[in-house]
């Protein structure tokens, strides 16, 4: 039995979205966590193409378009914010920012 | 203008001119500030001398300060109301009369100070709350001014506030004066609850139509409301046991000194005595306790006032020695005398100060006699005055001390409640009084100059001696309002006049039985034997200080331990220090170390512990890591899949 390339998609995208997720929870580094957090975003957006291919509907390539131009955004607006965060703090590992310890 | 607006504008032009000051004029040069605060003052005075020549009757409601329609199934009022009538008009021309002149001579007097509008704002609030006080026709209004002239000598008192010696005076100059207001309060309740009135008119009314029973049931209520009075005179006019504030309160400014510890303030109790006369007329006890306390703080303060070698503290013990004689007055039942006591006290009081200010201001703050002596030649017009004022504090013959003490020694004699021994201590008083007057003047003014710049020294300009020079000549003829009988053949000015204001007082003495009733023979006695002792030991005082202090270094060993005890002021202070100060510390202390510390900050600093240390358990969870927080996220996430799918 061979599987077609929508179903490929789908368990890649499950794959991809792990390294990502243990890229968030591993990497110290705030960009590293950024950029595993746009590798899930891509996770998420593989998989609703193969959905969509899958399913003959074209909902989930109109959201992929979606989820990119707020993708495109985030990754500005996080970068800015990382390095304001820098200049203020001239630190970015994650551990050392602890401000709301309890 | 009709009198309701001439009242009004003696109220509050002070007031209005202390808010000027205070909040317009805060970085004016003095001569600004001076001339504003001045001028009201004087505005009031012109104002108070219109009143005074109408001669009429002059009530004003303000406001209502309480009113409370059903109170106990009646009507609660207590108006904002002044009333004029001739024992307030002579007060108010006092007030405003010397007021306007150390105003002025506060102007010179304060010229050094950085920031003088706060003197001058505190001296017109003062001079507003002091009309309050006589202007008020309730007992209440009178509080109000009673509080306000107290805040403000405690202002005062404490004005060079960065020495603390000066602060300590103000508070304890304040404090005695509260013990005497929780008397005046308790006064005025039992007199709320005994005649439903406040009211000094309303309660004169109701005693003079009660039947007589009423008097016999409730003795012991008046009886308390007289002691009540007798309380808050003692605080304010600083008779026994309450005076030792007022020689501490020398630590003020000298023209402080002179309005406020000599000319008016101190006086508030004689004319609260005069004000309330017909309720104080009803208990025997009450009325020999006031002759008596009078009497008693007469002669005490005059001892005192012998062996004092600050200018300012003879001139503070010879001011409780004389309000000791007003009391005395009131006491006897000659509450009129009481009254031409406080007003030619004001004028040469007034003008003893004033001179000793003037005398430390060209001395540049030395207040020391010992480092005196011969100024004549180098102050002519503040010695003149000086000596003018002393001669009328003595009583020399002619003066207007004279007629005023005169007048309240023979009513000690035969007044109503008078009794010769009253008599033997303001005789002996006035011994006293001419010794360390003289002891004083002769020490300032004469005999070799001692100073230690002897250079420098020299009259100071007008705003000095201008005022100076009216309340010495005020000083010797101010005796004319009571010359006595036995002089003109008439009854004398204040008798006269204050009558309408102490009739019903008088009708109830008059129907008491007395021994003996006045005759001119003894009064020329009196007169003659009082005279000639003040003469003698005036001369005595020069006699022995002719040469200076060491003069009366002789003199003092003569005394030996009793020399040492009066120097140090009988040891009140000390007495008061160790029955009540130290044990009242004591108490302190330990509520402070044990009640306070142990309980009250156990309680209050426990509580937030223990809340600390429980929520320490929980808050640890909260690292502040991101990666335990998305840890945290994705079991979460996981376990919500594991319930929503399986």
């Amino acid at each position: 039995m061979s599987i077609s390339l929508p179903e490929m998609g789908i368990y890649f995208s499950l794959l991809l979205f792990l390294v990502g997720l243990l890229g968030i929870m591993l990497r110290k580094n705030i960009i590293f966590m950024m950029l595993a957090v746009e590798v899930m975003l891509n996770a998420a957006n593989l998989a609703f193409v193969s959905a969509s291919v899958l399913t003959n509907t074209i909902d989930g390539q109109v959201i992929m378009f979606f989820v990119m131009a707020v993708a495109a955004c985030e990754a500005g607006i996080g970068l800015a914010l990382i390095i304001s965060l820098y200049r203020a703090r001239n630190t970015l590992e994650a551990d050392d920012l602890r401000i709301l310890r309890g | 203008m009709s009198n309701v607006t001439l009242l009004l504008l003696i109220v509050f032009v002070p007031f209005a001119a202390a808010l000027i000051n205070g909040f317009v004029l805060r970085k004016a040069r003095i001569g600004i500030v001076c001339a504003v605060a001045t001028l009201a003052v004087f505005f009031s005075f012109i104002c108070s001398v219109l009143l005074f020549v109408s001669n009429s009757v002059v009530n004003v409601n303000v406001f209502n300060l309480i009113s409370i329609s059903s109170f106990n199934h009646d009507t609660f009022v207590v108006p904002f109301a002044f009333t004029v009538d001739r024992l307030s008009s002579l007060f108010l021309l006092v007030i405003t009369g010397v007021g306007s002149l150390i105003h002025l001579y506060s102007g010179e007097y304060m010229s050094h100070e950085k920031r003088p509008y706060r003197f001058f704002v505190y001296l017109n609030l003062f001079i507003f709350s002091m009309l309050l006080l006589v202007l008020g026709s309730n007992m209440f209004v009178t509080f109000i001014g009673w509080e306000g002239v107290g805040v403000c000598s405690y202002l005062l008192i404490g004005y060079w506030f960065e020495d603390v010696a000066n602060s300590m005076a103000a508070i304890k100059a304040f404090l005695f004066n509260r013990i005497g207001d929780a008397g005046f309060l308790i006064a005025m309740f039992l007199s709320y609850s005994l005649f439903r009135s406040i009211q000094y008119s309303e309660i004169a009314n109701t005693l003079g139509h009660l039947p007589p029973q009423f008097f016999s049931e409730n003795a012991t209520s008046i009886m308390l409301i007289g002691f009540g009075l007798l309380l808050g005179v003692a605080g304010k006019s600083a008779q026994i046991p309450l005076y030792t504030w007022l020689p501490d309160a020398m630590a003020g400014p000298t023209p402080v000194s002179a309005l406020i510890h000599a000319a008016t303030m101190v006086t508030a109790g004689i004319y609260l005595m005069n004000r309330t006369s017909f309720i104080l007329v009803q208990s025997h006890v009450v009325m020999a306790s006031i002759a008596i306390i009078g009497a008693a703080t007469a002669l005490l303060a005059a001892t005192i006032g012998l062996a004092q070698n600050d200018i300012k503290k003879v001139l503070a013990y010879s001011t409780c020695s004389q309000l000791g004689y007003m009391v005395l007055a009131c006491g006897v039942g000659a509450f009129q005398y009481g009254v031409s006591h406080v007003i030619t006290h004001a004028f040469f009081k007034a003008c003893l100060f004033l001179g000793a200010g003037s005398v430390i201001h060209a001395l540049h703050h030395e207040q020391d006699i010992r480092k005196m002596g011969g100024l004549y030649k180098k102050m002519p017009i503040t010695t003149l005055t000086f000596v003018i004022a002393t001669l009328a504090i003595i009583g020399f013959p002619g003066f207007s001390g004279f007629f005023s003490k005169d007048a309240i020694l023979s009513a000690a004699w035969s007044g109503p409640y008078g009794h010769p021994a009253l008599w033997a201590v303001g005789f002996v008083t006035a011994g006293l009084t001419a010794f360390y007057m003289l002891r004083l003047t002769w020490l300032v003014f004469f005999g070799e100059c001692r100073a230690e710049h002897p250079t420098h020294i020299h009259e100071t300009n007008f705003v000095i001696t201008l005022p100076l020079l009216v309340l010495a000549i005020l000083s010797a003829l101010g005796g004319v309002i009571v010359i006595p009988e036995v002089f003109t053949g008439h009854e004398n000015f204040i008798t006269q006049f204050l009558h309408p204001v102490l009739e019903q007082a008088q009708a109830v003495m008059a129907s008491v039985p007395r021994a003996e009733h006045n005759n001119a023979a003894v009064e020329w006695y009196l007169m003659a034997a009082s005279t000639t002792l003040v003469i003698v030991s005036a001369l005595c005082a020069i006699f022995i200080y002719r040469k200076g202090p060491e003069g009366g270094r002789k003199f003092a060993n003569a005394f030996g331990q009793l020399y040492l005890l009066v120097r140090d002021k009988w040891r009140v202070d000390e007495l008061y220090a160790a029955v009540i100060v130290r044990p009242l510390s004591r108490i302190a202390d330990f509520l402070y170390s044990f009640v306070d510390r142990f309980f009250i900050e156990g309680i209050v600093n426990g509580t937030p512990g223990v809340l600390y240390a429980g929520t320490g358990i929980t808050s640890n969870s909260q690292t502040g890591m991101t990666r335990s927080y998305l840890k945290f996220i994705f079991i979460g996430i996981l376990l919500f899949a594991f319930v929503l799918f399986i």
